[in-house]
């Protein structure tokens, strides 16, 4: 077993631009080589943070949607989304298997988009809060590879 | 025979024929980068006279779903213009008959400009630094030369749609495609799409015809600085002139913020590019346009995503283009249109 795959593909990556790119004979597999190993790198990236990523995406999601039930009560404009937030506060995805993840993850960005949509049009304050989940969120998910 | 010297055989066929002369496969290489087009350079023997042609054809599955015929028809204007350097059109195919014994699926001939490279990361050589002023200049003036032309001026008025209102036209269709192909949720394109909605500029003032891919990499250039010739029309439609403007800017174009297309600062383009075309920049419009220019951009990506993912072409760039380059635009676009930004991706605007 390899413990760390990230470091695994990553090795590979190098292995494709270093040696195995230079060796081919004409532009257009040097160039399918660069992007294989770009790929790789990329792969390498997201592979140690393919489960905690859109967990800590969920978690934040389901963060803002306590903040949202809790100011109902004062709040001059009510979110009609209050019950898809109280629903979702419950979810747990199936198990922690990438699949699982991703599939509650779509339904997590989901009522995001929908809290974005209300937040745009009532809450001045809640759509600076969506702008900073979705900054940090990009963040988290930046990728450090060379362009094409 | 390879794959590769089968078609470089097909294409000297077709093109004996197509002069009536005798004509010979010299050499053949697929160019890297096509992600639209499968692209091959072909060195041929005509008669004795060796000549090179590039043959772009149809791939079993592409990043951009763009109508061929319209593109070829698109060189042919701008080449007899002359208004911006393109290749010459030699031939387009498209009869079942003819493709079934020899290149299979449709593609188009155009002579081959041997002078000049097209690699973005060429720019960033040392031989080529004290060059990028002068290619910049050349770059937004054969843009803001084109801004100036009419429709009619270039002829592509002829089979192409004059849209009413070209902002309202463009955001209809790249909308279609992020909701059509997109494989996840995407927060932040969907609210770009909300804002491009919301602040719709009127209609454009003026209608030139728009190249839709004018950056840095669909031009070749010669060592010592000079643009030889502007590629890849399929996505050339009449628009704003505002369009191709914007695209050209935008930061997915340079590895720093600090040179727009890895060229020149911002600031130069555009004061290139509005005394070429003799038009002001309306600031409030062209906000507008490089909010779209991204959002066309991740539009992009995202189908390429769902092209990798469910068709039957495994192009690398494919992936490429759906995956890192997503990630990237998204920062572009959070950075233009967060409350709180912080300008570490994208430029303030304009």
């Amino acid at each position: 077993m390899i413990p760390y795959p990230s470091n695994t593909l990553a090795d590979l990556a190098m292995r494709v631009a270093r040696d195995i790119a230079p060796t081919t004979n004409n532009p257009f597999s040097q160039a399918d080589s660069a992007l294989v190993a770009g790929l790789l790198l990329s792969m390498a990236q997201d592979y140690e943070r393919s489960i905690y990523n859109p967990m800590t995406d969920i978690d934040e999601i389901k963060q803002l949607c306590k903040d949202i039930l809790e100011a109902q009560s004062t709040a001059q404009h009510h979110f009609p989304g209050v019950s898809q937030c109280e629903a979702f506060l419950d979810r747990v995805p199936s198990s922690l298997r990438l699949a699982d993840v991703i599939e509650l993850h779509a339904s997590a960005l989901q009522l995001l988009e929908d809290i974005h949509i209300w937040a745009e049009q009532h809450d001045p304050a809640l759509n600076r809060s969506v702008w900073q989940l979705l900054r940090r969120h990009s963040e988290r998910n930046k990728f450090d590879v060379p362009g094409p | 025979m390879s794959e590769l010297q089968h078609t470089g055989a097909s294409i000297a066929a077709y093109l004996a024929k197509h002069w009536s002369c005798d004509c010979r496969l010299v050499a053949i290489e697929q160019i890297p980068g096509g992600a639209s087009r499968e692209t091959y350079r072909v060195w041929l023997d005509r008669s004795g006279e060796k000549i090179g042609v590039v043959v772009r054809r149809d791939p079993p599955s592409s990043l951009i779903d763009t109508e061929r015929a319209h593109e070829y028809r698109t060189y042919q204007c701008v080449h007899a213009h002359g208004v911006v350097p393109v290749p010459r059109p030699i031939a387009l195919e498209e009869d079942p008959q003819i493709l079934r014994n020899g290149l299979l699926r449709p593609f188009s001939i155009m002579s081959l400009i041997e002078e000049g490279q097209a690699s973005p990361a060429g720019l960033s050589e040392p031989s080529m630094q004290p060059h990028l002023g002068m290619l910049g200049e050349q770059k937004w003036s054969l843009l803001g030369q084109l801004a100036r032309l009419t429709p009619a001026d270039l002829g592509v008025d002829s089979f192409m749609n004059t849209p009413d209102h070209p902002a309202a036209n463009e955001l209809a269709y790249w909308k279609s495609v992020i909701e059509t192909d997109a494989l996840h949720p995407q927060p932040i394109a969907a609210a770009a799409l909300r804002w491009l909605e919301q602040h719709l500029p009127a209609p454009s003032p003026t209608l030139t015809l728009v190249h839709g891919d004018y950056r840095t990499g669909n031009f070749l250039y010669t060592p010592d600085g000079q643009i030889t010739a502007v590629l890849d029309w399929e996505m050339a439609h009449i628009g704003d002139p505002l369009e191709d403007l914007a695209w050209s800017l935008d930061p997915l174009w340079s590895d720093s913020t600090a040179l727009a297309g890895r060229l020149l600062p911002r600031a130069e383009a555009l004061s290139i590019w509005q005394r070429a075309s003799g038009q002001p920049v309306d600031r409030k419009a062209f906000q507008w346009w490089q909010i779209f220019a991204s959002v066309k951009a991740i539009a992009i990506w995202i189908s390429s995503a769902e092209n990798f993912v469910n068709g039957t072409t495994k192009e690398p760039i494919l992936a490429f283009a759906g995956w890192p380059m997503i990630d990237r635009q998204n920062r572009i676009l959070l950075d233009r249109l967060s409350p709180e930004t912080e300008h570490r991706y994208a430029e303030a605007i304009l």
